[in-house]
């Protein structure tokens, strides 16, 4: 009798440690995610980019994954190390093809195989970016997609018939035409 | 002294009268038995080579030599199988007087007249009995044989004259051989326009026979702008052999020695023991017109295996391998292949490196049978080998009075790969035509039947650089489109009758261009058509009859363009142009007159119709189509409906109906 009520409890403690864990552990992804966003916030771009890093490995929920992963591959780029951007919008692209970051990763890949001259991965960049979205405009001219990165920067992404614009904070990024 | 001197004088003089007087007794005697023996030496050859033997004089000269004069030999009753005008043959008085042994020292034969093929069926007859002969001619006994003014007339097969004319000196003791002289040789045909004349070629040879064959030891032959030298060996049925031939001057017999022309020709049999390094040539030139192979070939009765006949031309290194049988009917298997040694990647990515396979038979005169050939492609960066492959009925080479090589065929099926699939083209009734005269371009027309119309083209073939240049301006008439969708997958899907001009050039890369015109035919299942039927709800929009359908094209390995496309139809003009990538990215704007009553049975557009009210028999529609063929971007261009209906509805509702028509349109858009 006393056996069969220690299993019992034990397993009622195991749960209770299970479930706890789990809450603390999004806690301290999420508190990583806050951390890297109020650093980023504060200008400390490197130490957000820490943070970041140390979410992205931690098994992080796919909605601030995207975020995270397109802000690291923007971290990587402004520091000129283009083979790491590369690596992170090509992992971004890879795990979340439906993200709205895509066209803007696309974008950087673009820019990276122009910068290394790198013919074919220019090319399959620009008909990614030039398929990315199906247009339809009956009585408008142009349609556009917008976006805010976690280190405040403002892309935007201009559809036309016969090409694309990709805008940084209100300044021409790349055009695709087609 | 004097008294001497008189006593033998007259005793010489006495005895030489004598001896004169005892050789032409001598001579009378033998020749009046030679004339006996004439017909009985005529009948004994006539047994021996079973045919009739004819000889004109036969006579004796002091001391030991026969001549016989016009010597006329046939097989079959109808045609001369050889002829001399005289026969010189000495015996060796050594021999005979020491030896009592009848043995011939030389042979000479002036204006001999040999016919190739009795000739060569004779020996083919005989050739166990003429191996027997040479067997047991002495093996320390040297013979010459000399034919002054030879001439031999060479298979026509309905072709052209052609004549071998020859002054010929042949030493041979034991089984060595040597021969020297002159060969001229003459091909004419008035009716062709063909001739050709090569005179004043001088030769050289000396070969070894052995047990199983013979070793060709040295073989040159030399003319003004030509030489060319052969060595190898002959065992059992092998024949291993060395060329090279050099078309340009710069080269001469190796035997510096020039025999001028009338002179008899002596050649020292004993030279053999310190062979010329003929084999050995110090530098091999690479240049145009010289030609150098090595051929390794199995002969048997009927047939010849060629192992592998390794030859370059213009530096590019070539192989030919296969049979050739000639037993009832001439068949052959043969491959020719251009790097036979390059490894496989390397040909893949090599755009002078082809394979071509000749398989088939020559009945009657025509040959029936396949011809493929392995290319190495390079398209839009993808490196890759094709293979096409042709079916040929009943084709004909000739030549032509003026100096073309002429081509006629029953049937040709060409197969080859295009966009992901094997295709396949009949041409029939063909007849072609190339021109050999002068240069490296060859024009070339070509006349056929195809897709139930006529092709006529006329073009060129540069055969200056390799992989050859060409180019051509074609022809197709009252042709059925679909059955043309081997050339063009598309067309496929459009019917009627076509007329069209097609220019192609293979450089500096393959494209097309010209125009079409389809007359009383319907387009069917185009994508187009499918978007444009689900984009207005109107299913019956999948296939488009038309009048006349125009337009002009464009089409390399990176894109295909339709121009100036112009639709004559009572159910949907169209007009506009459609461009399409090698990487299936659409660029196009097309202009469409909808009837409105075609409009009225649209679901989705009925209400529109309402908006506007009844002042419109037609309704124009322009799109711009852009991006991906499986997803493509649609505008809707400015017009005066779509002005007057922005005019009528507002703003919200213009959102409206754009994010409507977006939902439903991406529901369309799947890819093959």
């Amino acid at each position: 009798m006393p056996n069969r009520r220690l299993k019992l409890r034990d397993v009622c403690f195991a749960a209770i440690f299970a479930l706890l864990s789990a809450a603390l552990s999004a806690e301290a992804d999420d508190d990583l995610y806050s951390q890297a966003a109020s650093y980023a916030k504060n200008g400390d771009f490197d130490a957000a980019f820490m943070s970041l890093h140390l979410f992205i490995n931690n098994n992080p929920p796919p909605k601030l994954a995207e975020k995270a992963l397109f802000s690291i591959g923007e971290y990587y780029f402004l520091k000129s190390d283009f083979f790491d951007a590369n690596a992170a919008f090509e992992r971004l692209i890879k795990e979340y093809p439906g993200s709205k970051e895509k066209v803007f990763a696309l974008a950087y890949l673009l820019k990276i195989a122009q910068i290394r001259k790198n013919k074919p991965a220019r090319d399959k960049a620009e008909n990614e970016i030039a398929a990315s979205k199906q247009l339809i405009l009956l009585f408008s001219e142009s349609k556009q997609y917008k976006y805010a990165s976690l280190f405040g920067k403002k892309y935007k992404a201009v559809y036309f018939i016969d090409k694309v614009e990709v805008h940084i904070d209100e300044t021409l990024f790349t055009t695709v035409s087609f | 002294m004097r008294r001497f001197l008189q006593r033998y004088l007259s005793k010489a003089i006495i005895a030489a009268l004598f001896l004169l007087l005892l050789i032409t007794i001598h001579s009378v005697v033998i020749n009046n038995t030679l004339e006996n023996l004439k017909p009985d030496l005529q009948k004994k050859i006539a047994e021996f080579i079973r045919g009739d033997v004819f000889v004109g004089n036969i006579r004796y000269l002091f001391p030991a030599c026969v001549e016989l004069d016009n010597v006329y030999i046939r097989q079959n009753q109808s045609s001369l199988a050889a002829s001399a005008e005289k026969i010189k043959l000495t015996i060796s008085l050594t021999k005979l007087l020491f030896k009592q042994k009848l043995l011939p020292r030389s042979l000479e034969l002036k204006k001999p007249y040999f016919n190739y093929s009795e000739c060569l069926a004779f020996i083919r007859g005989n050739w166990e009995k003429i191996k027997e002969i040479i067997r047991s001619l002495p093996k320390d006994q040297r013979i010459k044989i000399r034919l002054r003014e030879m001439s031999m007339s060479l298979p026509s097969l309905k072709g052209p004259a052609a004549q071998l004319s020859a002054d010929i000196a042949i030493e041979a003791k034991g089984s060595v051989i040597l021969s020297a002289g002159y060969l001229g040789l003459k091909i004419s045909s008035a009716a062709k326009n063909i001739s050709l004349n090569l005179e004043n070629l001088r030769y050289n040879l000396s070969l070894n026979l052995t047990r199983h064959g013979l070793i060709l030891d040295n073989l040159e032959i030399a003319g003004d702008n030509l030489y060319a030298k052969s060595w190898g060996i002959l065992e059992n049925n092998e024949l291993r052999l060395n060329n090279m031939l050099s078309l340009g001057p710069g080269f001469d017999l190796y035997k510096s020695k020039k025999p001028a022309l009338g002179r008899v020709i002596s050649l020292n049999i004993f030279s053999l023991l310190n062979k010329p390094p003929s084999q050995g040539l110090l530098w091999y030139p690479a240049g145009p017109g010289f030609i150098d192979t090595r051929a390794v070939l199995i002969i048997a009765d009927n047939a010849l295996k060629i192992k592998n006949l390794f030859f370059t031309i213009k530096n590019l290194p070539f192989q030919l391998t296969g049979d050739i049988g000639w037993e009832k009917s001439v068949t052959l298997g043969l491959r020719l292949s251009s790097y036979p040694n390059q490894p496989p990647d390397g040909r893949r990515n090599n755009p002078r490196a082809l394979d071509v396979d000749l398989k088939g038979g020559i009945y009657g005169n025509k040959f029936s049978g396949g011809l493929g050939l392995n290319l190495a492609r390079n398209a839009s960066g993808k490196n890759g080998l094709i293979r096409i492959d042709s079916r040929i009925e009943e084709a004909l080479l000739d030549f032509t009075p003026k100096r073309q090589l002429k081509l006629t065929a029953k049937r040709i099926t060409l197969n080859y790969p295009l966009d992901n699939g094997i295709k396949e083209l009949v041409l029939e009734n063909l007849s072609g035509a190339m021109g050999l005269a002068g240069g490296s371009i060859r024009p070339i027309e070509l006349h056929s039947s195809i897709a139930e119309g006529a092709l006529d083209a006329y073009g060129y073939i540069d055969t200056g650089s390799f992989p050859f240049k060409e180019g051509f301006n074609i022809k197709l008439s009252n042709v059925e489109a679909n059955k043309l969708d081997a050339v063009l997958e598309h067309l496929s899907k459009v019917h009627g009758k076509a007329d069209a001009q097609i220019n192609y050039r293979s450089y500096p890369q393959n494209f097309f261009t010209g125009s079409a015109d389809i007359y009383n035919g319907s387009l069917e299942n185009f994508e187009f058509l499918k978007w444009l039927a689900e984009f207005f709800a109107l299913p019956q929009l999948t296939k488009v009859g038309f009048e006349r359908l125009s337009t002009n094209f464009f089409v390399d390995d990176k894109i295909a363009k339709l121009e100036d496309i112009d639709i004559a139809s009572g159910e949907l003009p169209l007009k506009g142009y459609f461009n399409q990538s090698s990487d299936d990215f659409v660029a196009s704007k097309i202009s469409l007159d909808i009837p409105r009553s075609l409009l009225s049975a649209s679901g989705k557009f009925n209400a529109l119709l309402g908006i506007l009210g009844d002042g419109f028999d037609f309704l124009d529609f322009d799109f711009q189509l852009s991006g991906s063929l499986h997803r493509m971007n649609f505008k809707w261009l400015d017009s005066e409906f779509k002005t007057k209906l922005k005019s009528r509805i507002p703003d919200f509702i213009e959102r409206g109906i754009e994010r409507k028509v977006e939902g439903a349109l991406q529901g369309i858009a799947t890819p093959d």
